[in-house]
């Protein structure tokens, strides 16, 4: 009986050391890593397609109680809303008739549109990755639909995180209220740039940070933030949130706004995944 | 044979519901993992190699989406549970204490060597993250403790001697 105990610590260190090597390679492009990887792609398919069906019920569920429990705040909304429309619809009919006046003023000159360079793959979420510490989200495509790592993501209402992990056929995408992504950002208002983290306030809500503005910066609350393509990442012109606070660090003699992000990140379903037509100005 | 398909089985539920259904049930952000609650309280009851197995296993699931270093689940979790069997060992099964504060600390223990490697790879997480989810793994295994004991104890889930 000794003898089987032992047994089982010889070999527990034997596979604490085997899997040692195998996180310190698992970074690298050996053939064990490439065996592994598609070993992994198999099990995320298997996983993802069983996990699909599970996380809609969820969020079909959780959507229906939000919305029993906030119906009061629902209806004012709905009224909000309403005249909201209304404004809209008159300045979509401007909107109608500038991209018109533009189109024929682009044509005349051969300007290209920015965002033309850019493909737009639509995906599903089809569940969480992480194990709480990391959050992030699983998307179903990967490589084989042309996506590669470090590809911005986004969504209709802006800008949601980029890929930081990709596998054949699914990836994992972490967003930009996670403290390890770093975005070039531009003010609107004053167009002065600096560098948005992930943040959690002190109610772990999913915020991000505007650092290294200037101390004489301008930047207001309600200030509009989108991307500014400074480190050829993201492209120029995604809405990412707006200026929530402003807070003055006299040490370093900079300015630092919290952003409040457009993206809901808890009502994510579908994003888009921007594939860039011509890899060659892109730095990934 | 019958064990070892249960324990699949349900390793593979768990994963499922880690990454769809507990998101929802998150207490400001915080979520807790219901498969490492699972691993550390049958590992407390039960002992041998289908432990160590089930640790590796469920680590291998969890390394599927996680982002860096592929390996370091299987490890912590194989770890956690060979230290599982030891603590095991010496406790009166059946009582709630030592198997719920023993899925507590080693919570923290993976959250604490989780975000040290993974400052290897200069990413970063909180402690206040690991310390809540851990809390609420804590909470979580009081509710999952006598179901996975009344597990352990069924007849097919055991060796027991044929005569």
């Amino acid at each position: 009986m000794k003898f089987i105990k032992n047994k089982l610590t010889i070999v527990v260190v034997l596979l604490s050391v085997c899997f040692l090597v195998l996180i310190g390679i698992s970074e690298k492009d050996t053939k064990i890593v490439k065996s592994s990887n598609a070993f992994q792609n198999g099990t995320g398919v298997i996983l993802n397609s069983m996990q699909k069906g599970v996380y809609s019920l969820s969020r079909g569920i959780k959507d229906y109680l939000s919305f029993l429990f906030s119906f009061n705040q629902v209806k004012i909304q709905n009224e909000e809303l309403k005249a909201q429309n209304t404004k809209l619809l008159q300045k979509a009919q401007d909107y109608d008739s500038l991209i018109k006046k533009y189109d024929s003023i682009a044509a005349m000159v051969g300007f290209e549109d920015e965002k033309s360079g850019y493909n737009y793959l639509g995906c599903e979420i089809t569940g969480i990755s992480g194990t709480s510490y990391l959050d992030g989200y699983i998307i179903n495509k990967g490589t084989k639909d042309g996506v590669n790592k470090r590809m911005v993501v986004v969504c209709g209402d802006g800008l949601v995180g980029q890929i930081t992990k990709c596998e054949a056929n699914w990836s994992v995408i972490q967003t930009i209220t996670n403290e390890n992504i770093n975005v070039a950002c531009r003010v609107e208002s004053t167009q002065e740039e600096g560098m948005l983290k992930g943040y959690k306030d002190e109610n772990n809500n999913q915020m991000s940070k505007l650092t290294q503005l200037d101390e004489n910066s301008q930047v207001q609350v309600g200030a509009v933030i989108y991307t500014s393509n400074t480190g050829a990442i993201y492209p120029k012109g995604i809405r990412v949130g707006s200026v929530l606070e402003v807070s003055e660090d006299k040490a370093k003699l900079t300015k630092t706004a919290v952003i409040e992000p457009f993206v809901d990140f808890n009502k994510l379903q579908v994003v888009f995944i921007v594939i860039p037509k011509d890899k060659t100005k892109i730095a990934y | 044979m019958k064990k070892i398909f249960v324990l699949f089985l349900l390793s593979i539920l768990f994963t499922i519901l880690d990454n769809t259904l507990v998101h929802f049930i998150a207490i400001q952000g915080y979520f807790p993992s219901l498969l490492f609650a699972f691993i550390i309280l049958y590992s407390i009851n039960n002992e041998g190699w289908i432990v160590i197995f089930l640790g590796i296993f469920s680590g291998f699931l969890q390394d599927v989406f996680f982002v860096h270093g592929f390996g370091i689940n299987m490890l912590i979790n194989m770890l956690c549970c060979y230290f599982t069997i030891i603590i095991g060992r010496s406790i009166f099964k059946g009582k709630i204490i030592i198997p719920v504060l023993t899925c507590f600390s080693l919570s923290i223990v993976k959250g604490i060597i989780i975000l040290s490697m993974l400052f290897i790879y200069k990413e970063y997480i909180s402690f206040s993250n690991i310390f809540f989810s851990s809390l609420y793994t804590f909470a979580i295994s009081i509710i999952m403790f006598k179901l996975v004991y009344k597990l352990s104890n069924l007849d097919f889930m055991q060796n027991k001697w044929r005569f």
